[in-house]
Parts: structure tokens; C-alpha cells; sequence
């Protein structure tokens, strides 16, 4: 691995996540090898992950550094859940179904949101949007394990407002007050798309 | 008997150090072997599972969660490694106070990597992007939309790739001209000669 670790010396910036959005000067990490910019790439993930299950105590900026690296994992880990339970034939559209909804529902609400002139960056809010699908996982997670509808109904409730709470607070403030609303339905109607998509599909 | 015999035939027994000392020689023409394994490994990797995943019987959703994951591993080695170590290039984006994304495009003045090393980065960039979509078509035809999803996956992933280093390489040839010109002017070269030189450029470069 020793490859990976020749430096090249006036390249200056960070080596990024998967879109490479980091932007917290993370300079001088040329020489380091690449064992240690995976394991920054992890913990970066993984801070983002509790900043979502826990958006009061959420420093926006940790957010503002992007990723697509949590989107995909929650995205796949979401539509295999939900394909796990789904009829043989159905497997496969539901997996792609979720998947679609997932990228182009977050692709539509960011596109919303700066056409309403939101000082955003698309992949940001892309970001942020698929990193508070994480309730949304647990919620289905909790929900495939079994339990009468009004208790499935409940967690899937108590997710939802966790998910779009945690995406409220970063989309409402870059968004002008006085169109947060029209900002904020979208957002709204996405995760009820998503929260209703795991209630039916723990039916069996 | 026939054992010696066998033992004693030339051909054979020079036939293999020497195709060893060519495989040897190939991988001496690249300065970073390693990089160049893993720019092309998980790509071939993820064309192998969509072609022969479905012999496994595993189903549709773990084949493709796995080419998903490969996919997005070639992203990031193509990205953050290969790019940078082979062809001295890298791009990465910028977050700006006001929302706006700035993207940014860098070239090694004097990149490390052999002329071996800069075919197989751009004909490991480019090849799979052919491939998939010659697997697009196929699936379009086929009416298989659910693998469409995955390809369309692996060409917007290949062609972030692909337009970020080529915007790099732009720079960097006009970087160059740009020097060459200003040197022209200096020496007070006629226009002419002045653009011999920068053809040179791009020849040196690999255009032109």
C-alpha cells in the first residue's frame, strides 16, 4: 500500500468524501496512507449519522461538509429492508422503487428549494436530505420485527417527525422565511412517501 | 524416460520465464502498479458481477447492491488515488459561504506517471463508460428498466469522473499555451513559431 502514499506536492486541498465536499482544510493529508483517509471518511459518516438522531445538539457545519457516502448506504440498507418482505416477484420493484424515490425525491426537493432561492448547494441538501432518512431506517427496522398496526403506525409517526425535524432545521434556515413554507411541504411530502412505504410494506 | 524428455525440451522451458519477464516488464513500465490494479479492479469487478452475477442465482437486489458498492468504491479510488498519483491530475469541489459550489480543477506541472501509467487511466476511464452504455442499450431493449437503474448509476458515476479529469487535462494544456505564448512574446518570436510551439505542447501532451 506503500503506492498510495507518495505525495504530490503542489496539489493542495483535501482528498474529499465521495463528492468531495469537505471543506473543513484538511490539508496535509497527501502523505498520509490511505488506511487513515477511509477511516476519516468512516468517522465523518458516522458523526454525521448522530447529528441526525440528535438535531438539537447538530453543529450545521458538521452537515455542510458533504457526503454521498451515508445517502447511499441508508438508500440501499432502506430498500433492502423493505424488499425483504416483499413477495418474491415484487422483490425487485420494490428495491428499485425505493431507490428511485429515495435519489429523485431528494433530487426534487433541493431543486425546489433553490428555485425558491435558497443559499444552498445541490449536493448539501442532498446530503442532509438523505443522511435524516436514518429515523426512517430504524423505523423500518422496528417495524419489519412485527407488532399490531397501531404500534407500527406509531414508531413510523415518531420517526417521520424526527426525520423532517432534524432536515427542518437545516432547510429552513437557508431558505428566504418568509417562502419556508413552500420549501417545507415538499419536504414533508417526502418523508410521508417514505414513512407510508414502510407502514404498508411491513404488512405481510 | 519421457519425463527427461520433456525435461530437455527448450522451447518449453524458455516459453515461460520469458512471458514471466514480460508480464514483469509491463508492470516495471508503470510507476505505481498498485494504484493501476485498484483503478482497474473494481471496475472489471463490477462489469463481472453484472454479466455473470445472475449465474449465482443470489437475486436481483443483493447483485445489485454489490455493483452499487463497487461502483461507488471505483468512484472514490478513481477520484481520490488513481487520478492523482497516475496522470497527476485532481478535482474536488468547494462549498462557498453563499451556497454556490465552486468547483476546482488542478494539474501536476510534471506528472510522475509513465506513458503506460497514462493509458491505463484514461483507458480505464473511458472503457467501462462504453461498455455500461453498450449494456444500457441492451437493457433497454430487453425492457429490463430495474437494471437500467444500475447502469444509468454507473454512467452518471464514470461521468463525473470522466468530465472532472477531463476539465483538468483542459487546464492544463492551457496552462501550458498560455506559457508558451508568453514566452513567444518575450523572445520576440514571430506568431508562427508561436504556434509550432504550442502544437508541440499539445503533441507532448497527447492531443493535437
Amino acid at each position: 500500500m506503500a503506492d498510495f502514499s507518495t505525495p504530490l506536492p503542489p496539489a493542495g486541498g483535501q482528498m474529499g468524501a465521495m463528492g468531495g465536499g469537505s471543506s473543513a482544510g484538511l490539508y496535509g493529508t497527501l502523505d498520509e496512507p490511505v488506511s487513515q483517509t477511509i477511516m476519516r471518511d468512516v468517522r465523518m459518516v458516522g458523526n454525521k449519522m448522530m447529528c441526525v438522531l440528535n438535531p438539537r445538539k447538530a453543529n450545521i457545519q458538521t452537515l455542510k461538509d458533504w457526503d454521498l457516502w451515508g445517502p447511499l448506504i441508508l438508500c440501499l440498507m432502506l430498500a433492502t429492508l423493505l424488499s425483504w418482505f416483499a413477495p418474491y416477484e415484487q422483490k425487485s420493484l420494490v428495491f428499485a422503487s425505493v431507490f428511485v424515490i429515495i435519489w429523485c425525491g431528494a433530487a426534487v426537493v433541493t431543486v425546489n428549494a433553490l428555485l425558491l432561492g435558497g443559499n444552498i448547494s445541490f449536493f448539501q441538501s442532498v446530503c442532509v436530505l438523505g443522511y435524516c432518512i436514518f429515523p426512517l431506517n430504524i423505523a423500518s427496522l422496528i417495524c419489519l420485527v412485527g407488532g399490531p398496526i397501531i404500534w407500527r403506525a406509531l414508531v413510523v409517526a415518531v420517526c417521520f417527525f424526527w426525520s423532517t425535524g432534524a432536515s427542518l432545521g437545516f432547510m429552513g434556515e437557508l431558505v428566504p422565511p418568509n417562502r419556508k413554507a413552500l420549501a417545507v411541504y415538499p419536504l414533508f411530502l417526502f418523508y410521508t412517501s417514505i414513512g407510508w412505504l414502510i407502514l404498508i410494506a411491513a404488512k405481510r | 524416460m519421457s519425463y527427461m524428455h520433456s525435461m530437455d525440451a527448450q522451447p518449453f522451458a524458455e516459453d515461460q520465464p520469458s512471458r514471466m519477464s514480460q508480464l514483469g516488464n509491463l508492470v516495471r513500465g508503470l510507476n505505481h502498479p498498485v494504484t493501476a490494479f485498484f483503478h482497474l479492479f473494481f471496475k472489471a469487478l463490477a462489469i463481472l458481477a453484472y454479466v455473470f452475477g445472475g449465474v449465482f442465482n443470489v437475486g436481483f437486489v443483493n447483485l445489485f447492491i454489490v455493483c452499487i458498492l463497487l461502483l461507488a468504491f471505483d468512484f472514490w479510488t478513481v477520484k481520490n488515488v488513481s487520478g492523482r498519483l497516475m496522470v497527476g491530475l485532481r478535482w474536488w469541489s468547494e462549498v462557498q459561504e453563499d451556497g454556490s459550489t465552486l468547483w476546482r480543477y488542478e494539474a501536476h506541472e510534471d506528472p510522475q506517471g509513465s506513458s503506460f501509467d497514462y493509458w491505463v487511466f484514461w483507458g480505464g476511464l473511458f472503457a467501462p463508460a462504453l461498455i455500461w452504455s453498450l449494456f444500457g442499450i441492451g437493457s433497454i431493449l430487453r425492457f429490463s428498466f430495474d437494471w437500467l437503474l444500475l447502469i444509468l448509476t454507473a454512467l452518471s458515476l464514470s461521468g463525473a469522473n470522466i468530465i472532472g479529469y477531463l476539465k483538468c487535462k483542459k487546464d492544463a494544456t492551457s496552462q501550458i499555451t498560455a506559457g508558451m505564448q508568453s514566452v513567444a512574446a518575450r523572445t520576440g518570436m514571430n506568431a508562427a513559431m508561436g504556434s509550432v510551439m504550442q502544437s508541440a505542447a499539445g503533441k507532448a501532451f497527447g492531443f493535437a
